[in-house]
């Protein structure tokens, strides 16, 4: 397996794609922490509580999107260039195919993870310290943040990978993975506020300090002061996930005919 | 002799189509063995149940004695040329071989063995996405032969390729004959395989029509071949009765 996971992670980093989905990643966050940190602060959080730290310091959710695209382009990329088949041809086990490229993936979504919550840990603090501020927010929630972070991309990627593996067509995957994360988590998170701590975009973000359902895109989104799951809980509801679409895959498309 | 290559009442249907109809015949170790019919006779669907890649309806198609997947290190006892394989376009050749090597247990020195062996060394560095045809059917010969297998499958190895590249595989195909590889190439081409092969197996409409020795023709391969596949003379002719004509052995 060990050997598996190492050619996954060879596709990977000999993969433009990987580095262009990272530059992605940490520019959209530097970005959002920007815009966060000055013309979108809250009067109700003002940067100088540790409530308005904490927030201009854990804006990763867009890179956790890009981890779950990152993990979705390793498994249908091997359909849509016709590589699987010789993926198959050297590993006739498939599900072991599977089970390496989402560990792979999620050690790659881990790398996008902690260097956006890096970033927007770097520049959330130099906005509060550049503002004259002191900074509030401890370091030990800070590294957690961080650490979070990774993890919540990390599961993400693999959830990304397996649901590449499910449905095989990239257009359909990519469409998929940005418009459940942006839209339909958005709308079922504000219709029904029960399910918000369940849904796994949302769920990631919260692993990475960010507030329940802040993370969220779309108009009139709400954000309440529901707490999310307990962090370990998140990150096995995560993980949970992830393996029950990879069973999925592995008892029904992975089954199917290579062409 | 031993056969290496055993595919046994092998059945695929898609559908209502039946792609190979109970397909039956033996490779043996060390032979030389051309795998002919007309486009669509179901040749690509047997070799790729055959790897593992398309799963029979019903029957049986075993490597050494197992199925493909049962096969430990594959990749050293089998090496395959199917068609419709790619490789990620933005990829070096190199990236690519280095790869393929890695998931398939392979040192890394042999990946410039095998560069040598197609003679894409000078274009290693390249990426897959701007190769010509030709250059793409040598990557995939050499990704074939990265484990060194003593099995060679090759599906079609040189459509699409022009008269240089075509002598090129025939000459490749030779030399590893030579070394006592088992070689099972598929074509719908006679004159390409004529001078290569030492035995024939003769598909259409999914089922196995003959196989037999070159040697033991009686007539030129061409003659053989349309004689059994009916040529454009009997094209709605009933296959399922056996022909015996032709001093071909079933």
């Amino acid at each position: 397996m060990t050997r598996l996971i190492h050619t996954e992670l060879l596709k990977l980093r000999t993969t433009r794609v990987t580095y262009a989905l990272l530059a992605t990643a940490l520019s959209v966050t530097a970005l959002f922490t920007a815009l966060s940190a000055t013309v979108g602060q809250s009067t109700a959080r003002p940067i100088a509580g540790i409530a308005g730290q904490a927030a201009v310091t854990t804006t990763s959710g867009f890179a956790m999107i890009i981890a779950a695209l990152l993990g979705a382009l390793a498994a249908t990329g091997e359909f849509r260039h016709s590589s699987a088949t010789l993926t198959f041809l050297a590993i006739p086990d498939r599900p072991q195919v599977l089970a390496a490229k989402a560990a792979a993936g999620a050690a790659v979504g881990a790398g996008f993870g902690l260097l956006a919550a890096l970033t927007t840990t770097a520049i959330g603090l130099g906005v509060i310290v550049g503002k004259g501020d002191h900074v509030r927010i401890g370091a030990g929630a800070l590294v957690g943040h961080v650490a979070g972070a990774a993890l919540g991309a990390a599961l993400l990627a693999a959830i990304g990978v397996a649901i590449g593996m499910l449905v095989r067509s990239q257009l359909a995957t990519v469409i998929g993975v940005f418009v459940w994360c942006l839209v339909v988590e958005s709308i079922l998170g504000d219709l029904v506020h029960a399910v918000r701590p369940y849904l796994p975009y949302t769920a990631a973000t919260t692993l990475g300090g960010t507030r329940l359902g802040s993370a969220a895109f779309g108009p009139g989104y709400e954000i309440g002061t529901q707490p999310a799951l307990p962090f370990i809980a998140t990150a096995a509801l995560l993980l949970a996930g992830a393996v029950a679409v990879a069973f999925l895959a592995a008892r029904t498309t992975l089954r199917r005919d290579v062409t | 002799m031993t056969a290496c290559i055993e595919v046994s009442n092998l059945t695929k249907r898609f559908g209502d189509v039946v792609a190979v109809d109970g397909a039956s015949f033996a490779v043996e170790q060390g032979s030389v063995v051309g795998f002919l019919g007309p486009n669509g006779a179901g040749k690509s669907t047997t070799l790729r149940i055959l790897l593992g890649l398309t799963r029979a309806t019903s029957g049986t198609a075993t490597v050494n004695g197992v199925g493909y997947d049962q096969v430990a290190r594959p990749r050293h006892v089998v090496g395959a040329v199917l068609e419709a394989v790619g490789a990620y376009p933005g990829r070096s050749a190199r990236n690519h071989l280095r790869i393929e090597a890695l998931a398939a247990d392979v040192e890394p020195a042999r990946v410039d063995e095998v560069l040598d062996l197609v003679g894409l060394r000078g274009a290693a560095g390249r990426r897959v996405g701007g190769f010509s045809l030709g250059m793409r059917q040598r990557l995939n010969l050499a990704t074939a032969l990265l484990g060194d297998p003593q099995i060679l499958v090759l599906d079609e190895p040189t459509n699409g390729l022009d008269p240089e590249g075509m002598r090129w595989i025939r000459r490749l195909v030779r030399d590893l004959a030579a070394e006592g590889r088992t070689v099972l190439i598929s074509s719908h081409i006679l004159a390409e395989v004529s001078n290569t092969v030492d035995q024939v197996i003769v598909m259409d409409r999914g089922r196995v029509l003959a196989q037999s020795a070159l040697a033991d023709l009686d007539g030129s391969l061409e003659e053989v071949f349309l004689r059994l596949t009916g040529g454009d003379e009997d094209p709605g002719r009933d296959l399922s009765v056996p022909r015996s004509q032709g001093g071909i052995s079933r």
